[in-house]
Order: structure tokens, then sequence, then C-alpha cells
């Protein structure tokens, strides 16, 4: 008896030990905590469509953005006439993912599933354009910025009707946005504002303390999704557990940990759609399994498809296989106040030692890319002809002969453990040994991960940004600004003037050339001073069965599923 | 008399927990990695990660949050779940059934597996049905059950209709068919130990003297395995099986995860790597309890079936 007793105590202390272990190795680890950093599945452009990353992007002025906004209407009906008779409407989409919501508060959500499943239910005023290039009027129909670039003027869509039936008015506006200011976790994207003015209900008038470029791009985060004025009578906490916004579902069932369900708003604003009934978004953790449910016609759509399973998937029959450009760029990145990573060469060394090419076909199964800019090319300002330090390992050699270390050195690698991250840093580890630099790799929890590098507990790391709006601010300020970034360079300890004045002139400047020449001058001065070496860009793995129609998803990952419909 | 034991077994359950909840609340504390980072983002503001430990009372010593734990926990309050933001007890209580479920049908098929398969094997001792009885299922014992489970999901679950590729299912036909792979993929990894546990005492039984009365006496070879036989041998192999539930309770998590189940396991792996405390602390005691309680029912089990088995 005693034996076993004292068995049965061991077996539990080391299920206990071997959970956590098993939970901490468990490759679906994955990202999506906190879209900002995280490598995520965003992605671009209608199906079909090849993405046209193109400099010359971006919204300026009113009369471009009804011409943006035409055209991407244009794109989906062209999409639609692929099959003669037009879009059918019903039927139950089932959307498999490998996590589930926590929660239905746009103010609490950090995490992109959660974002993009809420963003079916509240809209923003303005939204990214299909293929990520501009910020473009949603629930508004029109705006006008002053000549001092401190005031917008933005006028409401006409006909837009919350799901109770209440109409939307300036009002609701004004205190949506002013609950993300005061409330939101993302609230500090909205800080530039200092006073809104409603003056009649279909006009609210935003008040900037300073000049602020990116604004309408900061206005289409999830957090400044518009819901009604004091949640329509209701206590927050009522209101939030069956919201009510101008989207195109309604919220229907959340059993957590098994699924969540929307189903149509007959009040949607977009006459006819959406076209499903309803969309379930399953959770079902292991990427092996969510492939094989859409193999069963289990699931309609899965996301998350390991890359290298993309290829064979795309062959069979009835499923559709493939990748979304998204906005994520892995790279090295250095603790610059520590010795040899403060001296240029050094880093300059590493970067010439090092062959994107390779670490993409080989961590990546041909999916994605080399990157050269730490802009990703589905991002508005993304310069192509950024001059990156090729690689070459004469060069390196050079380089390192010149720095304070000439023979070499060794390093710590820290990596967090999921995938992909550590066949690259395994692949640089390699090409790095021949310059006499020996990486030792520390791998890391994911969950710990930020707050190592936070306290500068590292040499050199991996890290990588996914955008949650389309415009290169968010993050560039975070790279590169030490003080205003507020994140010591992303960690880095990076403190350039002269990239700090750009990453500012950034902010402030309206003129759209003007604005790609100086995010080009940012691109190219990284590449040349490496504090960050680009390594690869991500695309985001989808696949689906071959009666969905109308599916597509924009870099910053953004799923317009009242565009879709199901073919029986 | 049998009360009073099990009364005893009750209480002796008290400092096993308590000593539990110590290492778990102490070990995923411990563990770094910080819960406001984790949930809030690289790009959050300080102020926003001091509001968020402030509110989750992460600025306090660890003693003074460990006690404040105890607390609640001695009201019945597993504390709070981070990221889903309500009740962990009420998050938990929506899991249970279907780890539960899967529990029960992982023993029930490993019972069903082990029967058949122990008895060729003992009455065919040392000969080949024997040693193929032997061999084969401990390459169970090797194959991880993620392994195994894709498997059964690739070359049964797509083949046959009625058979879901993962998933839970709204009504309890559908969560019992749901239930059918998930519980092979448990109970292939567990028969190795119920198999060899059943055979060897099945033959030391078959040895007894009682037997040989048995025989003597004129019953069939069947009425003599079943009621003499097996009715004995299934004895320690009911403990076998109870002394491994903590293993099979580790299981569940990955075969959980593979299925696609919403279980405890599959909560507890997402609580982990979030850092959610409430919830891991939570399920790390109610996993401890579960153990414990089997434990003792096996015993109890083992009681009614061995008279010479007193609960004192």
């Amino acid at each position: 008896m005693n034996l076993l007793k004292r068995r049965g105590t061991l077996t539990l202390t080391l299920i206990l030990a071997l959970s956590l272990i098993a939970a901490a190795c468990g490759e679906d680890a994955e990202e999506e905590t906190a879209t900002t950093a995280a490598p995520t599945t965003t992605a671009a452009t209608p199906a079909d469509e090849e993405p046209t990353p193109d400099d010359d992007m971006a919204d300026d002025d009113t009369a471009d953005d009804e011409a943006m906004a035409e055209d991407d209407d244009m794109a989906d009906d062209e999409m639609m006439e692929e099959d003669a008779d037009g879009p059918k409407r019903g039927g139950d989409l089932i959307f498999a993912r490998h996590r589930d919501n926590t929660g239905l508060d746009p103010g609490e959500a950090v995490e992109t599933d959660t974002i993009y499943v809420l963003d079916h239910i509240f809209e923003t005023l303005f939204a990214t354009s299909a293929d990520g290039a501009s910020v473009d009027p949603w629930l508004a129909s029109d705006y006008e910025v002053s000549d001092d670039g401190m005031s917008w003027t933005v006028t409401l869509r006409e006909g837009v009707e919350f799901s109770n039936g209440q109409p939307m008015t300036s009002a609701d506006v004004k205190f949506s946005i002013q609950r993300a200011i005061d409330e939101a976790a993302f609230g500090f994207l909205l800080s530039a504002i200092e006073s809104i003015e409603t003056p009649d209900e279909q006009t609210v008038v935003f008040n900037t303390s300073f000049p602020w470029a990116p604004f309408l791009a900061d206005l289409s985060v999830w957090a400044a999704g518009i819901m009604p004025a004091d949640f329509a009578g209701m206590g927050a906490e009522e209101f939030f557990e069956n919201p009510i916004g101008t989207g195109p579902f309604l919220f229907d069932e959340w059993v957590p940990g098994e699924y969540i369900r929307l189903v149509r708003n007959d009040n949607y604003w977009q006459e006819g759609k959406p076209y499903v009934d309803s969309v379930t978004w399953t959770q079902v953790p292991d990427d092996n399994t969510r492939v094989l449910q859409l193999e069963g016609g289990q699931a309609h759509i899965v996301q998350n498809v390991p890359l290298n399973l993309l290829d064979s998937l795309n062959e069979k029959e009835g499923i559709t296989a493939t990748t979304f450009p998204a906005t994520t760029v892995y790279w090295v990145s250095f603790n610059t106040t520590i010795e040899p990573f403060n001296d240029v060469h050094v880093r300059r060394a590493i970067a010439h030692a090092i062959d994107q090419d390779g670490i993409a076909n080989a961590a990546l199964f041909g999916h994605g890319g080399p990157a050269c800019s730490v802009i990703s090319p589905a991002v508005p300002y993304h310069d192509p002809d950024t001059p990156c330090l090729e690689s070459d390992m004469d060069a390196a050699r050079a380089e390192l002969a010149q720095s304070s270390v000439p023979d070499g050195f060794s390093a710590e690698y820290l990596v967090g453990d999921q995938s992909p991250n550590l066949p690259i840093v395994e692949i640089i580890q390699g090409q790095l040994a021949p310059l006499g630099i020996d990486i030792s790799i520390r791998t890391i929890d994911p969950g710990q991960f930020y707050s190592t590098i936070f306290v500068f507990d590292y040499e050199m790391a991996f890290t990588g940004w996914t955008m949650d709006i389309p415009d290169p601010d968010q993050k560039i300020s975070f790279m590169f600004d030490p003080e205003l970034g507020g994140g010591d360079s992303y960690s880095t300890g990076y403190n350039n003037p002269e990239m700090i004045e750009l990453v500012r002139a950034g902010q402030t400047t309206f003129d759209d050339a003007a604005r790609a020449q100086i995010y080009a001058d940012i691109q190219a001065l990284n590449a040349e001073e490496v504090p960050f070496i680009p390594l690869v860009v991500l695309d985001a793995p989808f696949a689906w069965s071959d009666n969905v129609k109308g599916l597509w998803v924009n870099p910053v990952g953004k799923r317009h599923l009242e565009d879709v419909w199901l073919d029986k | 008399m049998a009360l009073r034991y099990f009364l005893r077994r009750l209480l002796r359950m008290i400092p096993v927990i308590l000593g539990m909840t110590i290492i778990v609340f102490f070990m995923i504390h411990l563990v770094p990695g910080d819960p406001a980072r984790t949930l809030l983002g690289p790009r959050a503001p300080a102020e926003a990660v001091e509001a968020f430990n402030l509110r989750w009372g992460f600025d306090r010593p660890l003693h003074e949050q460990f006690l404040s734990f105890l607390g609640g926990l001695l009201q019945g309050n597993l504390g709070t779940s981070l990221s889903y933001n309500v009740p962990t007890t009420e998050l938990v209580a929506g899991r249970f059934t279907p780890t539960l479920l899967l529990l029960g049908i992982s023993g029930m098929f490993a019972m069903l597996i082990s029967l058949p398969l122990a008895v060729v094997a003992a009455l065919r001792e040392e000969r080949t049905p024997d040693h193929v009885v032997r061999v084969i299922p401990m390459v169970g014992l090797g194959l991880p059950a993620f392994w195994v489970g894709i498997l059964l999901l690739t070359f049964v679950a797509l083949r046959v209709d009625w058979l879901p590729v993962g998933g839970y299912g709204a009504t309890w036909p559908d969560r019992l068919i749901a239930m059918i792979l998930p519980g092979l993929t448990v109970a292939i990894g567990i028969a190795p130990f119920t198999i060899r546990s059943l055979r060897s005492s099945l033959i030391e039984v078959m040895e007894a003297d009682y037997i040989a009365t048995a025989r003597a006496k004129g019953l069939t070879g069947v009425r003599v395995l079943w009621s003499h036989g097996l009715r004995n041998a299934v004895i320690p192999t009911v403990t076998v099986l109870g002394v491994n539930l903590g293993w099979l309770v580790g299981n569940t998590l990955i075969v959980e995860k593979v299925f696609a189940l919403p279980g405890l396991g599959a909560l507890m792996i997402d609580a982990v790597l979030e850092r959610d405390f409430a919830v891991v602390q939570g399920l790390a005691l109610i996993f401890g309890l579960l153990v414990v309680l089997v434990n003792l029912l096996a015993d109890v089990v083992r009681a009614s079936l061995d008279p010479r088995v007193q609960l004192t």
C-alpha cells in the first residue's frame, strides 16, 4: 500500500513537471500574443491576384481614396464573376484556427485571432484596402485635413445602423474613440488626439496636439471600433456579453475552447452582404489536425497551415492552399549596448556573412522570401532599392578585420522556441562559423522571450514584427526612437540622432513623396548601420475548400468574411 | 470499517494536496516569464504593464501572493483567469466533461484490448502467441501519442464517414463517437502495462490450487478461466491502471490537443504558455485531486473484487 501511494504522488509530481515542459515545447506556442511583434498571419489581395507591392502608395487626399475604394469594389466584383450565377446566399462557414478568442471587447483585445473575430462585429471609420497599400473610408464617407495638419473633419457614411437598428451618429463615434483613448490596450495609437467635436450628427472633428501623418491608419486600428454611445444604455460588462456593432455579423454563441459563432446582421449597411448565414470559428490547436479537418470537409477555411505541407495540400483535389502577402519581417537584433555589438563593423560583418536566400529556401519551403528592408514589401513606403549588404564572405572578413575583434568571438543567440525560428538561427550559426564567430544558441519559452530582451539580458536575438495598421510609423518609431518609441529601440539600445530625426519627420510630413523619401532614408540607414539585419519576409498560409468563394486576406490580416460565400 | 478507512484516506490527502499546491504555485511563479508582457505584447507602454501588475497583484511579494491564493482556495475560489478575465472555476467547469469522458473511455478501451490479448498469451505461455502479445503492444509504448493520433485521424477518420476528424460535437451521441479515436489513442499507450500485468497474474493464478480444484470439479475451461482465473487475475491490473492514471492524465494533454477536444489538458497548455497563473494553479490542483481520488477508487474496487483485501 505504502509503495503504491508513494508512486502515486511521484507520478503526480512528474505529470505536473511534464505538462509544464510539454506545453513549453509545443510548437504551437506561436506568436499571436499581441499582434504587434508576434509573427502573425497577415496577408493581402483577393485570392487569385498577385500582390503588387508598389511603393508610390498610401493615401494623401480624399479624391484618391474614393478612387481606391472603387478599385477594391471592382476587384471584388471581378472575382465574383468566376461564377456566372453570382454569389449564393446561405450556409454556415467553418473557420478552423489554432486558438480561441479571449474576449469580446476590442478595448481589451491584444491578440490577433480575437481581433479578427471582433472585426466582424465592430467596424472602424477607416479600413485597410485589399492590397494593404492604403487606408480607405469605411464607416466614414469622406474627410478633410486642415492646412496645419492638426484638425481632421470626418463625414460619416449615410445609412449605417447598429445591429439593434439604432442609426450610427457622431455621438457614437466620439464615445467610442474617447473610450479607446482612455481605456484600450492599444489606445496609445490614438494618443495624438487632443479633443473630439461633433458639430452635427454626421460630422466628427478630431483635433490633434501636433501634426500627425499616420492619423487615418491609426483610426483603422481595431481598438477604435465604433459602438453605440454609453453602450446603448447598458453597463460595459452587460454590453460585452452580447455586443452591438455595425459589422456584418452578430454575436451568437461562444463555447470557450471549442468555438465562437457569429450570425448574419440583417441591418448591415452593405446591401446584400454578408452572404453566409453564420461563421463559426473552431479552435483546433494541432496544425496537422486542422489540415485533416479541411480534407475531411469538417472545416471550410484553415489558417496557419504548416509551410512544409502547403504545396502537397494544394495538389489535393478540391483544396486551394496558398499564402497571402503579410507584413511580418524577421531579423537579427543586437544588444548594441555591449561589446562587440556596439561596433558597427561587427554588425556589418555579420550582415555580409548571412545569406538570406538560403534561409528563405531552407526554412520557409519557398513561401515568403529573403528580406532586405525592415519594412515588408506589403507595407506602404517599402523601398525595393534599399542598399542592403550583400552576402559576401570576403566583404565580411574585410569588415571584421577593421573591427575590435578581427579574429572572431563567441556570442549567445537568444531565440523564442517556436516555429520557424530555430532552423533559421541554426542556419545563421553555420553561416557565421567561417568568420570565427562561434554562436551558441539559447532557446527560451516564447512566454518569457520579450521580458528577457526588455531587460537587455541577451547578446543577439531573433525578433520580428507584424503590423496592425498599414503605416510603417508604428514599428519604425518603436525600432529606432529610443525615447518616444518607448522601447529602447526594440531593446537594442540603438541611439542615432540622425535616425531619430528621420523617424520624427516621418510622423509629421504629410506630403506623400516627401514621406516616401524619409522612409527610404530610414531603410537605407538601417542597411548601413544594421542594428537590425532583416532575414526573411513571412507570408500568411491559408487553405480552403473549393466551395469557398471570395476569400481575401489583406497584409494586416483582415479577413472580410462578409464577402465570402459558399457554393454547395 | 470501510467508512472509517475511507475518511482516513481522505484526511491523508490533505497534506498531499497542500504540498502539491505549494510546489505548483512556486514552480509557475519561479519559471521566468512575465504575464503582462506575454498578454499585452512588447509594444505596450510601461504604464499599461504597471497597471496590469497592480490589478492582478503581481507587484506584491511572492509569499503574500501565495497566502492570498491559499485564502481564496479555502473559500473555493481559484482566482481569475488573466487571459479570459473570468473565474477559473467557471472556466474549468466547462472543460471538465470532455476530459472525464476521455479518461473513462480510454480506461474501457484499455481493458477491452488487454483482456483477450492477455488471455491468449497466458494460455499459450512461452509459445508464439505469447511472444507476439508480449512484444507488439510494447511498440505502442514507444509511439508518441500525438503521432498515433495523427495516424488514426489520417487513416481512419478521413476514410470512415461517421467518425469526425477531431472536434467534440454538440449532442451526447456525437460526443461519444468523437471520443472513439482519442480513447483508442490513449488506450494504445496504456495497454502494454495492463496486458503484461494481466498476463503474468493470469499465469500465476492458473497454477493455483483452486484452479486445479475447479478443473477437478469438472467445470469447462471457459468457466474456469472466467469465474476463477480472470476474476482473481484482474485485481492487480486494476491497481496498475489506477497507479498509471497519473501518466494517463498527462497523455490526455497531448491527445486533447491533437483531437481538438475542449478539455482540461488543452486549457492547461494554453494557460502555461500565457502564464495564466490562476488557471495553471487551479488545474494542477484538480489534476492532483483526480489522481489521488482515482487511486483511492482503485483501492476500493480492488477490495470489492478481492475479499482478502480488508479496508482498514
